[in-house]
């Protein structure tokens, strides 16, 4: 890079707080069980939630399938790196669930409120879900948003609280452990997560949000959402995530269940920033009836590693998907992400637009499968994904796959890679914008599409994350 | 058929993988026995020809390739290879091996023409083109609704040399084609035009390999089809943009009309890239065809079906039109036993139009 | 105005055609006639509505009809869909013809004469036809074995159209804005295409224009001015040099009066 553009990068980033995710609290007084997985550590986790016997069965059940389950040999990134023998499963800090910032103990309330959670909830949030290691330690939502009988709660909370049945009939429904692995092992020893419940009709004035922080060392973290949005209601969903860098392995492999009614809209939105210690190893899956549509929004910014694509079943007649991705992968960064859709209906539509980013010696793997069923007369599939290569070390892999099974779908796909041109660069750096700023610039017009689909405070925090990747790429 | 077979697995398997229970990967293949296993006997330049139908289809081709054909083209003298497959009475296993070698600057040309009735044919061929050297290489497959191909195709291109790959994919129960291309030299450029037309029941399975080595290199698949009945096809078509081929351009397209309710059609485009100062891409329409498409042609008279017959149609024209001059006795002849009359005699007359001195069999026809 | 311009005996007429597109009307109570061999100019400003009359009475199904009736040739039409009425002798020549990938234009052009029993011929025959008006409309002969429109030019491509339309030999032609875009000498092959068209198929025209350049080499019988999805003028050919020096204004005018 050249010299003297170098200061003013500087001072160009000094507004990016860089201790922003970056902040280990003390685990003094936790309760932390043992590193590995057993029979034991299932039941006693199991047993410590005073779950009804169906949930402990299926805890069992999902560790014997994890057991037997291998991990696909010929495609992928590399879990190598990860030994469950040094992975604790379950830690806590003890803290009762509060449903006022005051009740929460002083340590996590400071790492949420750097974060900005609570400044959030005040300004733009309907409600605010905090998850901290294993457990949730807050969770609340409006009073004028409870009186339309939405539920939001912690998903272990809303099973002892009337809710059984209905999670009964959903909980590992849409992504059963017997769908990888890592699904068997969420089964087992899941812990904490959200239980949302829209009535038909209801649309929510603003988003919920829940915050997922891994704080812990060599831990996993294995949240379970699950979101029923009735008929014709509507519903903005937030998620954030983020951990501290260890130079241990940690795991995430969460679950999100979404069941979109008839008639109604669900946006998920994400931003993922776990450390570069992380494998992220999550699940998210969306069932979609008549005339229902699912909005998925996922950046993917941290980890060592991420097998993630959100994936949606639209099995009612003109149901819709919406996915846009973005994945930046920089220096010790393997991200395979992606989404799969699954079009089982007539006049179905899908539509797939993402951006990946590599930088550093990353490698960010597009991956996605399309699937037209028979039944699905008239679908209608767009898939667009683009590639930007920022330096000859990295790596940009797309494989989407397509299988076509209806005659009057109409599919249409399409894949660039590539990288800044010299011209543009050229063009603004003659109008005195030096190169480090222009490629900035570059990259953020790339990621607009993205940022454009999130609420204000998080395409803010998307372009500071852009900016401090870009930023590592030179230091 | 009396010969014992057997099941080949791991045939046309992308370098590139994804999620196994889409079962798009790779494919299998029931092949007779090799009752008497050849030692294969070629020259270095051939066996260092990367190939990619996969270790079990490979070594079942070269063991039944009895008679491999080697040819040299230098510049001087041009020697082109033309191998008809499955055309010798009463044989119901033809399985043979081609090689060329284009020195600098010579001029290869490869024809494959398998349109016999046996029962499995099968070929593999190996291209060396040196320095500046140019080849076109044309593969039909015209075969009978019960016939098996298996092909097998690798390249290797060196400096400046430049390939031209033409495949036609008219019928036969099913088809393997596994094409490997490594561009190495500095400015090698491969292009390939793959056109398909299955019919009821019928299966083509078809990966392509293609790994841009050298500086300013080019690889640019178009395929295109028609998917008829309760046809199944797969493509896989990977480009591998290697760190160190700067300047380098890859692009896939593919276009698949979809015109059976019974079909199904699977496309893994893949591009793989770990070099910055390159350009990837990759389109695909799969499906009907548009509206405004529609629109236009039934302006012109067509209903849906002529639409469709016509799609059809144009892939045996294409055919015709571009191999009349070798093999439009058998594209024609293919054409009557498996699309009637007046398809063929559409053929015949494509030929006629651009092979105007080759007009026997086109008079014959009309 | 209607009872004076349609006639029971020409060749199309249109009766009180209304059409929709996306459930917008564009088109509200059209009549329109034209007699067999007869040359009629549509003209009107950009938006007028005229390319939507073009498509509708080819029968273009994004295009929705809500009321009215199209008879041709004595026939009535209404409800037939658009590949009937182009057997019946209708012919669009399309303002952005569509590109259809894998369809060589030699087997396009084939399967369209073979639909027609009046055109059947020999393949040798057919040949030499297409042969004859690819070098009449100064068109290479390797243009037969590219892929229908795809990768051709503007002009490339109302050539295309022109080669059909005197292939097919049509009762009517109506020709959508096949002067735009094409410079000087791709204007000039196309208006001796239409010329051999008068002369040899001795068929009716609709040329759909804004531009009087076209229409320097065609000899017109009549002129219709469209506004606003109206028809709001007929006349004889002395309407065009008055639109020339005038332009469409005064007919805006009147068109926002009626309305």
């Amino acid at each position: 890079m050249s010299e003297p553009s170098a200061p003013k990068r500087r001072s160009e980033v000094a507004d990016v707080d860089r201790s922003l995710y970056d902040f280990v609290k003390s685990e003094e007084g936790y309760e932390r069980f043992d590193d590995g997985l057993s029979e034991e550590i299932v039941r006693e986790i199991s047993a410590k939630k005073d779950e009804p016997k169906w949930m402990l069965d299926l805890r069992l059940r999902s560790l014997e399938i994890y057991e037997r389950t291998p991990m696909p040999a010929n495609w992928g990134p590399s879990i190598e790196g990860l030994d469950m023998a040094h992975i604790s499963t379950y830690v806590t800090s003890g803290a009762d669930q509060a449903t006022s910032w005051e009740d929460v103990p002083d340590d996590i309330k400071d790492t949420f409120e750097r974060l900005g959670i609570p400044e959030a909830e005040r300004t733009s949030l309907a409600g605010v879900g905090a998850q901290y290691d294993s457990e949730l330690v807050y969770h609340n939502m409006r009073e004028e948003v409870a009186e339309l009988g939405v539920v939001y709660s912690g998903i272990e909370e809303a099973l002892h609280d009337g809710w059984e049945n209905v999670i009964r009939e959903h909980f590992m429904k849409l992504v059963p452990p017997t769908d990888h692995k890592f699904a068997a092992l969420h089964g087992a020893v899941w812990s904490g997560g959200s239980f949302v419940y829209v009535p038909a009709g209801v649309t929510l004035p603003y988003p919920l949000q829940s915050y997922f922080r891994l704080n812990a060392a060599g831990a996993g973290q294995f949240e379970h959402t699950l979101i029923i949005v009735e008929p014709g209601a509507d519903l903005h969903f937030i998620e954030g995530c983020s951990a501290p860098k260890y130079n241990v392995a940690n795991l995430h492999a969460g679950c999100v269940e979404l069941f979109v009614g008839k008639g109604a809209r669900l946006r998920y939105s994400t931003i993922e920033n776990w450390s570069k210690n992380m494998y992220n190893l999550n699940t998210k899956r969306a069932r979609v009836e008549e005339d229902g549509a699912i909005e998925w929004v996922s950046g993917s910014f941290g980890s060592h590693v991420s097998y993630l694509y959100p994936s949606s079943l639209l099995m009612g007649a003109r149901s819709s998907c919406e996915f846009t991705g973005i994945t930046f992968a920089g220096a010790g960064q393997d991200l395979d992400t992606g989404c799969k859709v699954h079009l089982a209906a007539p006049d179905t539509r899908a539509s797939v637009a993402t951006k990946s980013i590599s930088k550093g010696g990353g490698v960010s793997t597009f991956r996605s499968s399309v699937v037209v069923a028979p039944k699905a007369e008239r679908a209608k599939v767009s898939v667009s994904c683009q590639s930007l290569m920022l330096d000859d070390e990295s790596r940009s892999d797309t494989i989407p796959a397509m299988d076509v099974r209806s005659a009057s779908a109409q599919v249409g796909h399409e894949a660039t890679i590539g990288r800044i041109s010299d011209d543009t660069i050229a063009y603004l750096m003659s109008r005195g914008i030096s190169e480090d700023e222009a490629r900035t610039m570059v990259v953020n017009g790339f990621a607009e599409p993205i940022s454009k689909e999130l609420p204000l405070e998080y395409a803010v925090e998307m372009n500071n994350l852009i900016k401090l990747e870009m930023e590592g790429a030179i230091g | 058929m009396s010969a014992q077979t057997k099941v080949l697995t791991g045939v046309d398997a992308a370098r590139a993988q994804t999620w196994n229970w889409l079962a798009i990967n790779e494919t299998s293949l029931e092949v007779p026995c090799v009752e008497a296993p050849v030692a294969l006997d070629l020259p270095r330049w051939a066996r260092d020809v990367r190939l990619i139908a996969g270790a079990e289809a490979q070594s079942w081709l070269d063991e039944l390739s009895a008679e491999p054909i080697v040819g040299v083209s230098t510049a001087e003298e041009a020697h082109p290879v033309l191998a008809f497959l499955g055309d010798v009475e009463g044989e119901d296993l033809d399985v043979s091996a081609a090689s060329l070698l284009a020195e600098e600057n010579a001029k290869g040309d490869v024809t494959i023409i398998a349109s016999g009735a046996a029962r499995t044919t099968a070929n593999t061929c190996r291209l060396s083109l040196k320095e500046g050297a140019k080849a076109t290489v044309d593969i039909l497959v015209a075969r009978p609704e019960d016939a098996t191909h298996v092909q097998s195709f690798g390249a290797t291109l060196a400096e400046d040399a430049s390939l031209a790959l033409r495949i036609w994919i008219l019928g036969a129960a099913k088809t393997t084609l596994a094409i490997a291309c490594d561009l190495e030299g500095a400015r090698s450029r491969f292009t390939s035009e793959l056109r398909y037309l299955a019919g009821s029941e019928e299966t083509i399975d078809i990966t392509y390999d293609v790994r841009q080595l050298g500086r300013g290199t080019e690889a640019e698949i178009n395929a295109s089809g028609v998917l008829e009945g309760s046809a199944e096809k797969t493509l896989r078509a990977s480009i591998d943009l290697v760190r160190g081929c700067k300047g380098s351009k890859g692009s896939e397209t593919e276009t698949v009309l979809v015109a059976g309710d019974g079909v199904r059609n699977k496309t893994l485009p893949v591009i793989l890239c770990s070099e910055d100062d390159v350009q990837g891409d990759h389109g695909a329409t799969i499906g009907s065809l548009s509206p405004e498409q529609m629109g236009f042609l039934s302006s012109r008279g067509l209903s849906e079906a002529d639409i469709v017959a016509l799609a059809g149609q144009a892939i045996i024209d294409d055919a015709a039109s571009a191999l009349g001059d070798v093999a439009l006795a058998e594209i024609v002849g293919w054409t009557r036993a498996a699309r009637g009359p007046e398809a063929s005699a559409q053929a015949a007359d494509a030929g006629a139009l651009m092979h105007g001195t080759l007009c026997d069999v086109a008079e014959e026809e009309a | 105005m209607s009872d004076t311009l349609n006639h029971s005996n020409a060749l199309l007429d249109v009766r009180d055609l209304s059409i929709s597109v996306e459930d917008a009307e564009i088109l509200h109570h059209v009549d329109l006639s034209v007699d067999a061999g007869q040359c009629l100019v549509l003209m009107g400003p950009n938006g007028a509505g005229k390319t939507t009359l073009g498509h509708a009475i080819m029968g273009d199904v994004a295009y929705t009809r809500d009321g009215g009736t199209i008879t041709f040739d004595g026939e009535d039409l209404t409800d037939l869909s658009a590949d009937k009425r182009a057997l019946a002798g209708i012919f669009l020549s399309y303002q952005a013809p569509v590109e259809i990938p894998g369809v060589p234009l030699y087997s396009f052009l084939r399967t369209i004469c073979q639909k027609r029993p009046e055109l059947k011929m020999s393949a040798r025959q057919f040949r030499q036809r297409v042969r004859e008006l690819a070098a009449e409309l100064d068109m290479d002969q390797s243009y037969l074995t590219r892929e229908l429109n795809v990768g051709f030019s503007g002009g490339e491509k109302k050539k295309v159209e022109m080669l059909q339309l005197l292939l097919l030999q049509p009762k009517l032609a109506i020709l959508d804005e096949t002067d735009s875009g094409l410079d000087v000498d791709a204007l000039t092959i196309v208006s001796k295409g239409i010329e051999t068209y008068r002369r040899e198929c001795k068929g009716a025209l609709i040329i759909i224009t804004h531009n009087t350049r076209i229409l320097e080499r065609v000899e017109v019988d009549r002129v219709a001015v469209m506004v606003d999805g109206r028809i709001v003028e007929h006349g004889g050919p002395s309407l065009i040099t008055d639109i020339d020096e005038r332009g469409f204004e005064a007919y805006e005018a009147r068109s926002s009066e009626e309305a």
